[in-house]
């Protein structure tokens, strides 16, 4: 039986996704780092470091949903750096649920860029990806200490 | 549908509208050229526009209500309260006269118990959840141009539904 045909090329849907997986491998290694920055700082820094469980699990199976769409358009899958420059070196536990909260920002935008390119399934899946990055940013930013009015967004991504 | 595609359409059906009442002066059946031009048929981006701006205008003043009755809870309330009036002004199409925002009337009462605080939130967070829900909906359906909008505000009423969950208890 013949395999089934990928998609029709869709250049601006695979450009706009492999702009948003670029992003979600750099959260990969942020969550990771986060999680490796948080574990000194246990006991009081539990809570945070589900925080930092979260992102990185949530962001590793974006990153492989990712991989698969872009294949599944006849695209390449851009590759994970082998490291990546941290916006900030902070070490203490406020810095480190800001750096969380920080790579949602930056993960939000490029799904914001990416939702008007997409359509069906694709754009279902950046949609919910944009929500959990809302959530998840702002969990981080309430865990710093910050209030509601300032941990929220209101156009989370825009 | 292609951005400058629904103006067009509405600019040559507004010339054909003044042409056809320039050739009807005189008529004595022109009573039909003074009333109202028919206004275009609204797109689906628009409809999904309406849609979204009702749950936000149903939003407001169920906020509006907590507000004025717990202040306890007043500064969160606020805050998401203006995210919900600032989803208002990005989804009103530009026009200087569409700007509503509602605002409650409420006299705060005597008593407050913890047990209503809690059952105004849990409807607060459900309002918003079923806000959420219908966003998402929306946001697969609309244009290239309105659906990152759409998928913005979803992910906002997610968040502020997680925001005020804990306050529930």
């Amino acid at each position: 039986m013949p395999a089934q045909d990928p998609r029709p090329p869709d250049p601006a849907a695979v450009w706009r996704l492999s702009d948003l997986l670029a992003m979600e491998h750099a959260a990969v290694y942020v969550a990771a780092a986060a999680g490796g920055e948080l574990a000194a700082l246990r006991p009081v820094a539990e809570s945070a470091r589900v925080l930092a469980q979260n992102a990185f699990t949530a962001h590793r199976e974006l990153r492989d949903r990712l991989v698969a769409e872009i294949l599944d358009r006849g695209g390449t899958a851009p590759p994970a750096q082998a490291a990546y420059r941290l916006p900030a070196v902070s070490t203490d536990l406020a810095g480190v649920l800001l750096l969380l909260a920080d790579i949602e920002d930056r993960c939000s935008a490029a799904a914001y860029d990416a939702i008007g390119d997409l359509t069906g399934n694709g754009r279902a899946l950046v949609t919910d990806a944009l929500a959990g990055m809302a959530v998840r940013g702002q969990q981080a930013r309430i865990a710093a200490g910050q209030p509601a009015g300032q941990a929220a967004r209101a156009l989370p991504g825009a | 549908m292609v951005p400058g595609q629904g103006s067009s359409r509405r600019v040559v059906l507004g010339t054909l509208s003044l042409a056809a009442t320039n050739a009807l002066v005189g008529c004595s059946w022109t009573r039909a050229a003074r009333e109202p031009a028919a206004t275009p048929a609204a797109t689906a981006d628009d409809i999904l526009r309406g849609s979204a701006l009702e749950s936000e205008h149903a939003l407001l003043v169920a906020y509006d209500r907590a507000i004025a009755v717990y202040p306890s809870i007043a500064a969160t309330l606020r805050a998401v309260r203006a995210h919900h009036a600032e989803h208002v002004s990005r989804l009103v199409p530009v026009t200087p006269t569409a700007t509503v925002t509602p605002t409650a009337t409420v006299t705060p009462t005597a008593t407050v118990t913890a047990d209503a605080v809690q059952v105004t939130v849990a409807g607060l967070v459900k309002l918003e959840r079923a806000a959420a829900t219908s966003l998402r909906t929306q946001c697969l359906a609309a244009s290239a141009s309105l659906a990152p909008l759409l998928a913005s505000i979803h992910a906002a009423e997610t968040a502020h539904a997680d925001l005020l969950a804990p306050l529930v208890g």
